[in-house]
């Protein structure tokens, strides 16, 4: 359990490792910078609050994304969200083939563009995105191969990167 | 392995410059915020441990009146079953009644021992003389019913004067008592002493065959 000073500690350390996770992760999912920052803000407000206790590195972290996509999806949700129009995000400070790739993987569906981002930026594999996403491996597997396929449809894919299983 | 085209895509998104101060400033005015309630939570929670105090000092202090209060009216109870006697009864022209005589009420009560610190409580009450005559005195004033003498003078009254009493008869109030016969009445005097006088007789009657 941690003391008041200890948690400022923590969430402090939490915030220069892992905001930039958090806003991407987010953004991945809402498609909006300004939206995916108040979400990465309402995370860390939560560790604070719920000053959860962590096993390692890695459990926090994938804490602390889980957290990120269940307030991403409860804003989602939010009757005033879905009432709005949002700008498009521009991103044609991208080069490019980038800016095309990451058109296309935030035009799938989120059931496939989660694991993407959490597999080709995070680095985690199979087992770990099942984990952080409560579902089964092969479900995971399956949401990949079918982005890829979609993607590969679209723009030629993503066939030169590694699985990592 | 080449270089992710996605993960290089998303690296380079803007994001807030000042994305780690404000953030940081949030959770600052959050940690202040929450510091705030505690004063003011311990400080209610005072008030809230004081008027549960009061709350329970007021619940004892009823409770123990009460009690009190019970344990009072219990004992006041009880002093007033012990001292209470029956009032006295008015005088009844009975019937011709069982071969020994009945003596009902006793003139006074005695005091349960268990009360002993009260004078006993003495009233004058009228008692029955209901029997059959088994002696009569030389004088035919005397006669003894079960082991009661009764004595008849001339205070003694000869009949009823209720409303609703039948105009005494020779054959019910005869003049003469005799050995035998069924007689009733009462007197006020203390039948424990074994000799009475008869304030009223109602009937003097021959036995009937």
């Amino acid at each position: 359990m941690y003391d008041s000073s200890e948690l400022n500690e923590s969430v402090r350390r939490a915030l220069v490792l892992y905001s930039q996770s958090l806003i991407k992760v987010a953004f991945a999912y809402l498609k909006n910078i300004a939206d995916a920052e108040e979400v990465a803000q309402e995370v860390f407000l939560a560790y604070l609050q719920k000053r959860p206790v962590f096993d390692n590195v890695e459990h926090e972290k994938a804490w602390l994304i889980r957290t990120a996509i269940n307030k991403s999806k409860n804003m989602l949700k939010a009757g005033w969200f879905k009432s709005r129009n949002p700008v498009p995000e521009n991103l044609s400070y991208l080069p490019a083939e980038e800016n095309e790739v990451l058109q296309a993987v935030l035009a799938l569906d989120k059931k496939y563009r989660i694991p993407i981002h959490l597999h080709y930026y995070e680095g985690y594999s199979i087992q770990e995105i099942a984990v952080i996403l409560r579902a089964k491996p092969a479900t995971v597997g399956t949401w990949l191969a079918r982005g890829r396929l979609l993607l590969k449809e679209k723009i030629g894919g993503l066939e030169h990167e590694e699985i990592c299983l | 392995m080449k270089k992710s085209v996605y993960k290089s895509a998303m690296s380079r998104v803007r994001t807030s410059e000042d994305f780690h101060e404000e953030t940081y400033r949030k959770l600052m005015r959050e940690i202040e915020k929450t510091a705030q309630p505690n004063l003011i939570h311990s400080k209610e929670s005072l008030h809230m441990e004081k008027a549960q105090k009061r709350k329970l000092t007021g619940w004892t202090a009823g409770i123990a009146a009460c009690a009190v209060l019970a344990i009072g009216v219990f004992a006041m109870n009880r002093n007033d079953s012990g001292t209470s006697i029956p009032p006295a009864s008015a005088p009844t022209a009975s019937s011709p009644a069982a071969s020994t005589p009945s003596a009902s009420a006793p003139a006074e009560t005695t005091q349960p021992s268990d009360v002993a610190s009260k004078p006993p409580i003495m009233g004058k009450v009228a008692v029955n003389i209901d029997g059959v005559i088994t002696e009569v005195s030389e004088d035919g004033k005397s006669f003894k019913v079960g082991d009661l003498w009764v004595t008849v003078t001339d205070q003694t009254r000869m009949g009823s004067n209720e409303p609703t009493a039948a105009p005494p008869s020779e054959e019910l109030l005869q003049k003469e008592f005799k050995v035998g016969n069924i007689v009733s009445g009462y007197t006020s005097q203390d039948v424990s002493t074994g000799k009475v006088t008869a304030d009223v007789i109602y009937n003097n009657m021959a036995p009937q065959n």
